[in-house]
């Protein structure tokens, strides 16, 4: 018998066959049990992830970069997550163990409250206390932030809304800034009377821009007492303000003063028809504010701000939310750093004025008159100074409310921008749903600042 | 007849025990060399899928460490919310306009590429580009060519259609469609390849008697491609099918399931409940619910055309 051939050599081929395939197998075990080894190096890393673009330059990116110069025993990683609060990828990394070590996020939402909830968030009350946070940050703000008298987030981006308009279409119409609704009305007519069939820029397709159109009205309409009423205690969204403010702006839509078309225009190219003069005003806040100042080329200095009047002839408020807060993982391997770099970026007034001149409001007092801050910036604050001793009313409130709420709210401005949808019957869905939401105990209720 | 060990002669039972201790080490062989992808499939797919179906009995913000045990609640919930029964409405339509565009026009664009003599690579590589593309890059080119000033608008104004010109992401009535004529031209390259080839896969003996007995393009098409096809028509049906109910990307990059719901889809609904609303059992109830339409929708199919066949 040859070699190589017949039944042994079979066998033979067989059982090497077999051996490869178990050796595959276990090899396939092992990868899949192994820990994985990449990352550990041994170098200290602090992982951030804000709201931010990959390659984006702004104040808090070159602060954050500074301060990694200055601490060479570890290095920063920055993740950016782009426009969203909220990002879907947070929360499987928080639930992980794993996650970023800082993180900015939302105030309010039922994903924050989840984390904090899970045991997920580190408290900072101790360095709120300690490092004396609590004499910068106001204790409103603060509030917004804490729950069971633990702080829980630095709140920063401290928001405020307004009627962004073009100055040289308003002088060329003889316009001047209305202080009642009156005269806002008037404004809106002879606007789209003389060639601008979209008077106010709505960008009905992304819908959340034109809910602060409407939570501006809102909050006017009620006040700071009706508006703490609905929040904490038991008020609610069919009151006569929040009702009258629904159906005027109801009215604004079937008067086409949101335009012909709100609902097919995104908040991009919203934002771009006003920077080139097509739409005259259109209600947005200081978030805007850093890309408006790349993306409006010569025609930024020509965009002003002013307070929106209130619907009953009563007094104008100041309005104010924080954008975002500022938390740490309570599994941060690098927790000291992270409350380091937060009183580095927020609490040093140097920085502070570094941030505020790249356009985002920090919480708490700033010297203005250090700051060389973009011209619309500047008005919108002074406005919100000018009404300020009236009172204080939320910019916007989804930061207050579940997300369900917003839901609920953007749903129904699209369907009262398409003709779908009734004043009433939005603010029925929306007072449904936080009944529900308040018997599943997911309204926030404020415990006020933590007490140092 | 005995047999014995000095003879070397086997009894039929020694003869019968060799044969499966032959056929057992055979399937060993094979069962490990299909092991890792099955590991793969068990781990990834079979696991997560078990690990839904009671995520969806159970009330959980997807961080907390305690669950709290609801039974069917999260489904009785799923009924009776009026949004459930939009998305789903909305899917279906999806579908339909999704399937029939990719089947028909897919088929008949094959066809009529069987035929050419030239540039056929060509046109495959042109119809074949959008199916590589990132669906998300898909979504961000529709949404301008949506636009009120975009493409769309102004191609129809240069072509003396102005007329036509619309917000058609931003009405209610139009957005779907335009969504899912926007999915349609990202897949239908898929589909004409597929049936490519298959028809030349067909006998061209089939075509050259059809032609003899006078049978003109359109009866061939009907009368040889179509069901000689028949198989490879079930089999794209079913891609596009459950590839059409699993649509989210470009939901979410345009409209995100607005205006007014018009366009909120199974998977942008399960979504936002899942991950915007921290609400992980209410989503695994939808994700459940999906898994059985899609799954039964795919056996229906299955079904019908094996009936069709006796």
């Amino acid at each position: 018998m040859k070699r190589g051939t017949g039944v042994n050599s079979q066998h033979s081929r067989r059982r090497r066959v077999t051996a490869v395939a178990v050796v595959a197998v276990a090899s396939l075990g092992l990868v899949a049990c192994s820990n994985g080894g990449a990352g550990e190096s041994g170098e200290k890393v602090l992982n951030v992830w804000y709201g931010s673009e990959p390659g984006q330059k702004d104040a808090l990116t070159s602060l954050i970069a500074q301060w990694d110069e200055e601490h060479p025993e570890l290095s920063v990683e920055i993740t950016a997550m782009g426009p969203e609060l909220n990002p879907p990828s947070l929360l499987p990394a928080l639930s992980s163990g794993e996650g970023p070590d800082l993180w900015a996020g939302n105030i309010g939402s039922a994903q924050s409250q989840a984390f904090i909830d899970a045991g997920l968030v580190h408290d900072l009350t101790p360095a709120y206390c300690d490092s004396n946070w609590d004499q910068t940050i106001p204790d409103e703000l603060a509030a917004i932030a804490t729950s069971d008298d633990k702080l829980w987030a630095v709140p920063n981006s401290i928001e405020s809304t307004g009627m962004f308009y073009r100055k040289s279409i308003f002088e060329k119409m003889g316009l001047s800034v209305p202080t009642t609704w009156e005269d806002f009305m008037t404004v809106v007519k002879k606007l789209k009377d003389n060639g601008y069939p979209t008077p106010i820029g709505a960008a009905g397709q992304d819908a959340w821009p034109v809910t602060h159109l409407l939570g501006a009205m809102w909050a006017g309409a009620e006040g700071p007492d009706g508006v703490n009423q609905l929040l904490f205690g038991d008020g609610t969204w069919t009151s006569t303000g929040f009702t009258e403010a629904t159906e005027e702006f109801e009215k604004l839509a079937d008067d086409g003063d949101f335009g012909p078309d709100p609902l097919s225009y995104a908040y991009e190219a919203t934002n771009a028809d006003f920077y080139n003069g097509v739409v005259p005003m259109t209600y947005t806040g200081g978030f805007v504010i850093p890309d408006a100042q790349e993306d409006a080329g010569e025609n930024f200095d020509d965009i002003g701000v002013f307070a929106l009047p209130t619907l009953n002839g009563g007094p104008i408020y100041a309005n104010e939310s924080p954008g975002e807060g500022w938390y740490v993982n309570a599994n941060a391997k690098q927790a000291d750093a992270a409350e380091d770099l937060l009183n580095y970026l927020f609490f040093t007034d140097e920085n502070r004025t570094k941030i505020l001149e790249g356009g985002l409001v920090p919480a708490g007092p700033v010297d203005l008159d250090q700051v060389e801050l973009p011209s619309v910036l500047e008005e919108l604050l002074a406005e919100q100074n000018k009404y300020r001793d009236n009172g204080v009313v939320p910019a916007f409130f989804e930061v207050s409310v579940p997300g369900s709420i917003f839901e609920a709210e953007m749903t129904g401005v699209q369907g009262i921008l398409a003709g779908s949808t009734s004043a009433d019957e939005l603010l029925q869905t929306i007072q449904s749903t936080w009944e529900t939401e308040k018997q599943a105990g997911n309204i926030i209720s404020s415990s006020g600042a933590p007490k140092c | 007849m005995a047999a014995t060990a000095s003879t070397g002669m086997l009894t039929r039972r020694q003869v019968q025990g060799k044969r499966l201790r032959r056929g057992a080490r055979r399937n060993l062989t094979a069962y490990l060399f299909l092991a890792p992808a099955l590991i793969l499939y068990l781990a990834f797919v079979i696991r997560p899928t078990v690990e839904l179906f009671g995520l969806s009995a159970f009330d959980w913000n997807g961080v907390n460490p305690t669950r709290e045990f609801v039974g069917f609640d999260n489904f009785a919930r799923l009924f009776a919310d009026p949004l459930f029964w939009r998305s789903l409405g909305n899917n279906l339509i999806f579908v339909v306009l999704l399937v029939a565009f990719n089947v028909t026009v897919g088929l008949i664009t094959a066809s009529a590429l069987a035929r050419a003599m030239r540039g056929r690579l060509i046109y495959q590589l042109i119809f074949f580009l959008p199916v590589v593309q990132a669906s998300i890059v898909t979504a961000l080119v529709w949404k301008w060519i949506y636009q009120p000033d975009g493409l769309l608008n102004n191609a129809l104004g240069a072509i003396g259609l102005g007329f036509l010109s619309h917000g058609w992401l931003g009405d209610p009535n139009t957005a779907l469609p335009a969504l899912a004529l926007a999915a349609a031209w990202s897949g239908f390259g898929l589909s004409v390849v597929i049936f490519l080839a298959g028809i030349q896969s067909i006998d061209q003996s089939l075509y050259d008697s059809a032609k003899m007995d006078g049978a003109n393009a359109r009866q061939m098409f009907m009368n040889v491609t179509v069901p000689e096809l028949r198989p490879v028509i079930t089999v794209v049906f079913l891609l596009e099918m459950i590839g059409a109910f699993q649509t989210f990307d470009i939901v979410w990059a345009t409209t995100r399931g607005g205006p007014v719901n018009s366009t909120e889809v199974l998977a942008s609904f399960m979504f936002k409940r899942g991950f915007t609303d921290a609400e992980f059992g209410y989503g695994a109830s939808i994700a459940v619910i999906f898994m059985v339409i899609v799954l039964g929708a795919a056996i229906i199919s299955l079904l019908l055309r094996e009936r069709n066949e006796d």
